[in-house]
């Protein structure tokens, strides 16, 4: 869980060129959307497709994937749940 | 009923330097930055000299919004916080339908590499992301820089090879002289990505020297070829009526533009010119400085004859490419802020590198900065593929 918690924080750092943020100051409650993290709905679909890619997850169902994309603590339970790979 | 057209902003990102003083004065003292781009070996460039952009820090663009830009539309925002902060523009004044942007661009490939390595990975385009659309377009800046600026009026961009931003300037002055635009956002881009260069690195084009210094001989009887330049230009044009109104500071007046297209020719040189001084409605003598379309190739002798044909041997003649490089897409718009710079601060920028040609008539090459002010300049584009376009700017 705390590797998979890491490698999210990683990846949603990648895939939204959040330059000026670490890894440590992601906190796993943290809200990744407006407040929070900050970020939008062109964020999210760049970091969707990688997660649908790394994790065989599928965003589809949209109040699941709402639910899910809240913070780091939500996606890693998400992936663990539903995921093939993960 | 034709409205004056003048150019009330100026902003540039280019191997001189990233603020109007610095690159003024490296044109001052003929300081160039070309140097040996290393990278382009692994592609089998024949030529590896590049004039490098030097690193900034002062501005930066947001997130945001930098997810939407490709290197050239990136220095199309550069320039634009560069033009309203030097210039001390408000930029409540650059919006809606009365303001146009028209913009010189010719490539976006530093996002087509990243496209297509994406499809070769995961096979699938929605890896692509939304942001890529709008960065792989010619028109990435002009695209980019209306939604960035709130202007709603006219936004194309022009794409004729190295001619892109003086035809840019030509139709954005056209558009502002009739009245249809009160103001327009005008300038040429150039990308350094190597794919926007490997085609002509393939030609031969490049100079083939590991002599950064000595590489850019426009007009000599020993040029070699051209060094790739870039960044971005950017010029506002206002009707003189408005720039007065809002109070704002008249770098110079924009009073002809002539074009024309097909064989690289003396007589197409000349052509152009002619319809340039008759947009202008001046004579020949009227013009006491040429900025040279040379770069170092072999048409430089055309241009050369050209020259001698309309304006003799007195008028003060340069290449600041010879410093600059070959500024590419960007070069026609970057060679009338240079004129205008030079304006400005009243000097006439060397042509480096120039020594002797027999096989050109006598045109007063200046090899040396001159103490002295330019006051109405013809500026020459002549494209590799044919296309011509000359800007004339007089002290306003």
């Amino acid at each position: 869980m705390e590797n998979l918690k890491q490698e999210l924080k990683e990846l949603i750092i990648t895939a939204t060129n959040l330059d000026d943020v670490t890894v440590e100051e992601i906190e796993d409650d943290m809200p990744l959307f407006v407040e929070g993290l900050g970020l939008d709905s062109i964020d999210a679909l760049e970091i969707v497709v990688p997660l649908e890619k790394k994790y065989g997850v599928k965003f589809d169902d949209e109040k699941k994937a709402k639910q899910a994309l809240f913070s780091v603590q939500t996606l890693a339970d998400f992936i663990i749940a539903e995921g093939k790979n993960g | 009923m034709d409205n004056r057209v003048v150019i009330t902003g100026l902003g540039i990102t280019s191997s001189l330097g990233h603020s109007l003083d610095e690159v003024s004065s490296a044109l001052a003292q003929g300081q160039s930055n070309i140097q040996l781009q290393e990278d382009n070996k692994q592609f089998g460039f024949q030529s590896l000299l590049q004039a490098m952009i030097p690193p900034q820090n002062k501005y930066k663009i947001e997130r945001r919004k930098k997810r939407f830009l490709s290197e050239s539309a990136i220095y199309t925002a550069l320039c634009w916080l560069k033009t309203v902060d030097e210039n001390n523009l408000d930029p409540q004044q650059f919006t809606g339908p009365d303001v146009g942007i028209i913009l010189g661009n010719d490539s976006s490939a530093q996002p087509l590499e990243d496209l297509v390595a994406t499809l070769q990975k995961y096979k699938e385009t929605h890896f692509l992301g939304s942001t890529m659309v709008i960065k792989v377009m010619n028109s990435c800046c002009s695209m980019n820089l209306g939604p960035l600026i709130g202007a709603q009026g006219i936004n194309i961009t022009a794409s004729a090879n190295d001619a892109s931003g003086a035809h840019a300037l030509g139709y954005a002055f056209n558009l502002v002289k009739s009245g249809k635009q009160q103001a327009i956002i005008t300038g040429g881009f150039q990308e350094l990505h190597w794919i926007a260069m490997a085609s002509f690195d393939a030609l031969g084009i490049f100079a083939q020297s590991l002599e950064p210094k000595t590489a850019c001989r426009p007009f000599d009887g020993e040029r070699i070829g051209t060094v790739p330049g870039g960044g971005g230009a950017l010029l506002v044009m206002e009707n003189l009526e408005r720039a007065q109104r809002l109070g704002h500071k008249i770098y110079g007046e924009v009073i002809g533009y002539g074009f024309n297209s097909g064989d690289k020719s003396v007589a197409q040189y000349e052509r152009c010119m002619r319809k340039a001084l008759h947009n202008a409605k001046i004579d020949p003598n009227d013009i006491d400085y040429i900025n040279a379309n040379a770069s170092g190739i072999a048409a430089d002798n055309l241009e050369a004859q050209a020259i001698y044909n309309v304006f003799g041997p007195q008028t003060f003649v340069s290449s600041t490419k010879s410093i600059t490089g070959h500024e590419l897409w960007m070069s026609g718009a970057s060679e009338v802020l240079y004129s205008l710079l030079m304006m400005r601060d009243g000097f006439i920028a060397p042509s480096l590198n120039f020594q002797q040609n027999n096989d050109i008539p006598h045109i007063n090459i200046v090899t040396e900065t001159l103490q002295r002010k330019p006051r109405t300049v013809l500026s020459n584009t002549f494209g590799l593929g044919g296309t011509n376009a000359c800007i004339i700017i007089r002290e306003y």
